[in-house]
């Protein structure tokens, strides 16, 4: 069973390029790659991945065509742009700075002055 | 990139589609999500439900993923305007130049594009109109483009007899101005005869009623009419049981038998129509009708034109060249005056155009260029290629609506004046409007030259890779951009050197034209026109009378010094009449124009040999003849000149004498024809005392007389008094038209004036544009190299040298551009040869002219920006940077 831990805001996107980065895949595959590589800790609302894929498809990081599934049915595979490339690094270096700079001031220690 | 913008413009208009395949998506996500719970094990059924669970409502995601898409589009596009907004308000000078270029471009476009559509471009308003026709005679000894639209009333029986395979019919294009009356109501109309069948062949039907009938076109026939649509509701209040009622025309009582279509109108103005009764006599004597033909469906034109050449035309004389049947199409023969002027304005303004929007690529250019070190600012901090495309595009279509909203406001101010001076000159005669067609063009031309001139230099710092922007610094890079902004330029300064080059030659044309002399002394003479077509003059003594006693009259008023009345006035179209020289047999052509004693003194038209008409010269006498010198040259040059005898049926079986030779005056070219619009043409004169009064009848129906009158004041001024007397001695004749001879002289050469005046308008209009060009190129240049030559000056090189090294640039491109554009002069002058008078196609003034012009303003715009440098200390410069 998927764990129940809710998303931070804002890091859906982050985690769809991340996912996609690692190749195509459609959103199923999407939701699984990041249910997996969270080790089952991060659970999606299903339904909100679609918006963002459009989204994100809109802007141009994504860009979509139709293909086959592993099963042989009809599927919209998604692909990471240059520019979503790009974003991704960018959304990451903001995470990491982000997560640092949350985690100084959760160490800060009462001042000694 | 496109295709980004293009997909979500789908998206947008076509949400339908797109919905669908998100559908498509949550119905694979579900049938995915619901086989891995049964492969873990859960029942098929129960699967399915806990992943619809798990999904939530599809109609939920379908509403999220429809506002993100929305809002996010909107959100960025109101950001991007508000950005432009801001953008273009920081660089007004750029907004303006755009804004105003594109405008002008624009308005002026769409106006002359009304205009050249209604003239040539836009199908006549009748049903199948390539179907219609007129018939010709052609001279096939004469060349293929002898042929006369004019037919007499032999010819059009051929036609009407022999022609069965096409609907046809005959008119008088004469259309003419007369009274009509009701016992309630008067109007002044424009009347026009027409043959039975015209209204069927031109494919429009009376409204109401029906149009005349072939009993009733025959000489003696009944006094029928139809109306148009604006008289009836106009005049006779849209009366429904007008139909059978009487009208009358000049006193003449008609029976109206049918009304036309409010929008009907041919290129005839004409609101009354009455039978033409053709016949072979008087009218249908000569060549007075014109022979309208509908070709029928399924017959081709070429067909139709060999089946018409194998009917024998009637022959007018026995040594007269051998004729055949034609057609013309119908557009043709009314278009083909006015098509190759329409054709060179046209052009004028497409090449102005041109300039024009080279010059907002230009702009785009350099302001891309300037910016270069913003856009590649946001490029680092994460803005994709695409939102700075699309910030772009906003910005273009703001600049482009701005700029295409303000030149449809000018051309719709534009138009009416275009309007007018193309109605005067070119007998325009569809109505000139914006249509959808104009509008569509206008908004076209617009779109293209801002986004596409707007993209282009933005695909370039696309290209751009950020750091090489930003290494650089405050510095602006130029690159290609550059070198296609000057390659622009070179552009530019060619077509403004054959658009120059072309419109100086319409110059120096009309320029020759209006100093050619005209043979008399225009300034000082009043003309005043009456139409005697009418009962009470059919006489001769009656015109003597009317001559005599309202000539006396004006001599009475202070201040005339010699008055005449004339049949046709300089530059007028006049009357030909065939006659013989002598014993000679052979049939010679020559102009005629009758007029009363005082005429060549009043028109200062000098007497070179013999006399003036006088009292001697009356009914009975022998006819006397004063020729023009033009005559005596063409004509008399193997005989004594005064004595000379000639003959013609015209002037009655004894012909008459040359009394008097006088000098040339400019008449209109007409059939006698030279290689320009006005020409000294062989013309005889004869006293007005001696036409006989069936002459003066048949005359008088074509032709009203003018009288002259030379004062010593204003010549206008004299008109209240003028008119005055023809009250008192002809109370019930309207003056049809009175102008001074100065006026009527300047009407000679208006469309070439016109033609002169509005490519040089152009011309000018795309030199200016095309000096803001150079001007903006050269500034640039002065920018890039500020630090440059602040060395070069610190090191010891003059000022003059800074700004001669830099200026030199804009000197060259305008010498390119000149030397190229005269490979386009070439082929304007080919071009234009035949709307030249007087000069050679290379004409050396205006090539001088054009290089001199071309000098002064590249010299304008290169050194005004350039001596910036000059004034600048080498060591402010050095220190900025």
């Amino acid at each position: 069973m998927l764990g129940t831990r809710e998303l931070l805001p804002g890091t859906l996107d982050m985690l769809i390029l991340k996912a996609l980065s690692l190749g195509p895949a459609h959103g199923y595959g999407v939701l699984l790659r990041i249910e997996e590589t969270s080790q089952g800790l991060l659970s999606l609302e299903q339904g909100s991945l679609y918006p963002a894929l459009s989204r994100l498809e809109d802007r141009g990081v994504l860009t979509a065509e139709w293909g086959k599934s592993e099963n042989n049915r009809r599927a919209k595979f998604y692909r990471l742009t240059e520019a979503g490339h790009g974003r991704l690094d960018g959304e990451t270096r903001r995470w990491e700075e982000m997560v640092v700079a949350v985690a100084n001031v959760l160490d800060a220690a009462p001042s000694k002055a | 990139m496109f295709v980004r913008i293009i997909r979500r413009l789908r998206h947008l208009l076509f949400g339908a589609r797109s919905r669908h395949e998100l559908d498509e998506e949550i119905a694979f996500h579900l049938e995915a999500l619901t086989q891995d719970l049964v492969r873990q094990g859960m029942d098929p059924k129960e699967a399915r439900r806990e992943a619809h669970i798990r999904f939530g409502a599809p109609e939920w995601v379908h509403e999220r993923t429809r506002e993100e898409r929305g809002l996010a589009l909107f959100d960025e596009t109101a950001r991007n305007l508000r950005m432009a907004i801001r953008g273009l308000a920081r660089n007004p000078m750029f907004a303006v130049t755009f804004i105003t270029t594109l405008a002008m471009c624009i308005g002026l476009g769409a106006a002359v594009f009304s205009v050249v559509d209604a003239t040539i471009w836009r199908p006549l308003p009748f049903p199948a109109p390539q179907q219609l026709a007129q018939a010709v005679l052609y001279s096939p000894a004469a060349g293929k483009n002898a042929g006369s639209t004019s037919a007499d009333g032999r010819t059009w029986e051929r036609i009407r007899d022999q022609a069965d395979f096409l609907d046809r019919a005959v008119y008088s294009g004469w259309v003419q101005g007369v009274n009509l009356t009701t016992d309630q109501a008067a109007a002044f109309v424009r009347q026009q005869r027409v043959g039975t069948g015209y209204f069927r062949t031109l494919g429009i039907p009376p409204v109401m009623g029906r149009e005349f009938t072939a009993a009733e076109d025959v000489p003696g026939g009944p006094a029928v009419a139809l109306i148009s649509h604006d008289i009836w509701s106009r005049t006779f209040g849209g009366d429904p049981d007008i139909l059978g009622t009487s009208i009358r025309l000049k006193g003449d009582a008609f029976t109206v038998v049918g009304i036309m279509p409010e929008d009907f109108h041919s290129s005839f103005d004409a609101d009354v129509w009455t039978p033409l009764r053709p016949s072979t006599s008087g009218e249908g004597g000569g060549t007075n009708y014109g022979i309208l033909v509908r070709i029928p469906d399924g017959m081709d034109f070429g067909e139709a034109d060999s089946r018409l050449a194998a009917i024998e035309p009637p022959v007018a004389a026995e040594d007269a060249p051998v004729r055949r049947f034609g057609l013309v199409g119908l557009d043709d023969a009314l278009n083909s005056d006015v098509r190759m002027p329409m054709m060179i304005l046209m052009g004028g303004i497409l090449l102005m155009f041109a300039v024009g929007c080279a010059n907002l690529a230009g702009l785009q250019i350099a302001r891309s260029l300037a910016r270069q070190s913003e856009m590649a600012t946001r490029q680092a901090l994460g803005s994709g290629t695409g939102a700075l495309v699309r910030q772009t595009v906003v910005e273009n279509v703001l600049l482009g609506v701005i700029g295409a909203g303000s030149g449809l406001a000018l051309a719709y101010f534009a138009l009416t004046g275009v309007e007018g001076l193309a109605q005067a000159h070119f007998g325009i005669w569809q109505p000139v409007r914006f249509d959808a067609r104009v509008l569509s063009v206008a908004l076209g031309t617009s779109a293209l030259a801002t986004l596409f001139f707007g993209l282009v230099p933005v695909l370039q710092v696309g290209k751009l890779r950020g750091h090489r922007a930003l290494i650089s610094g405050s510095r602006v890079m130029g690159g290609s951009s550059h070198v296609l902004r000057k390659t622009l330029m070179v552009g530019q300064m060619a077509v403004v050197t054959a658009l120059l080059f072309g419109a100086g030659l319409l110059v120096r044309s009309y320029g020759y034209l209006d100093g050619l002399d005209p043979g008399f002394q225009p300034e000082g003479v009043l003309t005043v026109q009456f139409s005697l077509d009418d009962a009470r003059y059919a006489e001769s003594e009656d015109v003597e009378r009317l001559f005599e006693q309202s000539l006396d009259g004006i001599r009475s008023i202070p201040g005339v010094t010699s008055a005449a009345v004339s049949l046709t006035l300089p530059y007028e179209r006049p009357l030909n009449i065939p006659f013989r020289v002598g014993t000679d047999e052979s049939t010679r052509v020559a102009n005629a124009v009758y007029v009363t004693p005082g005429f060549f003194e009043t028109l200062s038209i000098p007497l070179r040999q013999g006399r003036d008409f006088d009292e001697r010269d009356r009914l009975g006498q022998p006819l006397a003849l004063v020729v023009n010198q033009a005559f005596a040259e063409t004509h008399l040059q193997d005989g004594p000149l005064l004595g000379a005898r000639l003959t013609s049926r015209t002037l009655g079986a004894d012909g008459g004498v040359v009394v008097g030779v006088v000098g040339n005056v400019q008449q209109q070219a007409g059939f006698s024809g030279g290689d320009r619009p006005v020409w000294e043409t062989p013309t005889m004169y004869l006293a007005a005392s001696q036409v006989p009064g069936q002459l003066f009848q048949g005359l008088h129906v074509w032709f009203s007389p003018h009288w002259v009158i030379r004062s010593a004041t204003s010549a206008a001024e004299l008109t209240p008094q003028v008119t005055r007397v023809f009250e008192q001695v002809a109370p019930d004749i309207p003056v049809a038209r009175t102008a001074t001879l100065p006026d009527v002289m300047d009407q000679a050469f208006a469309e070439q004036r016109f033609e002169a005046a509005f490519l040089i308008a152009v011309a000018l209009f795309a030199l200016l544009l095309a000096g803001i060009g150079l001007y903006g190129i050269v500034a640039h240049e002065v920018l890039e190299r500020r630090t440059e030559m602040g060395l070069r000056m610190a090191l010891g090189a003059t000022p003059g040298d800074a700004v001669w090294t830099t200026g030199v640039a804009g000197i060259r491109l305008t010498v390119f551009g000149l030397v190229l554009g005269s490979v386009g002069a070439i082929g304007v002058s080919r071009v234009m040869q035949h709307l030249i008078y007087g000069i050679a196609p290379h004409d050396p003034v205006v090539m001088v002219a054009l290089v001199g012009v071309l000098g002064v303003l590249a010299a304008t715009a290169t050194f005004v920006p350039a001596t910036r440098l000059g004034r600048l200390d080498p060591a402010t410069i050095l220190r900025d940077n």
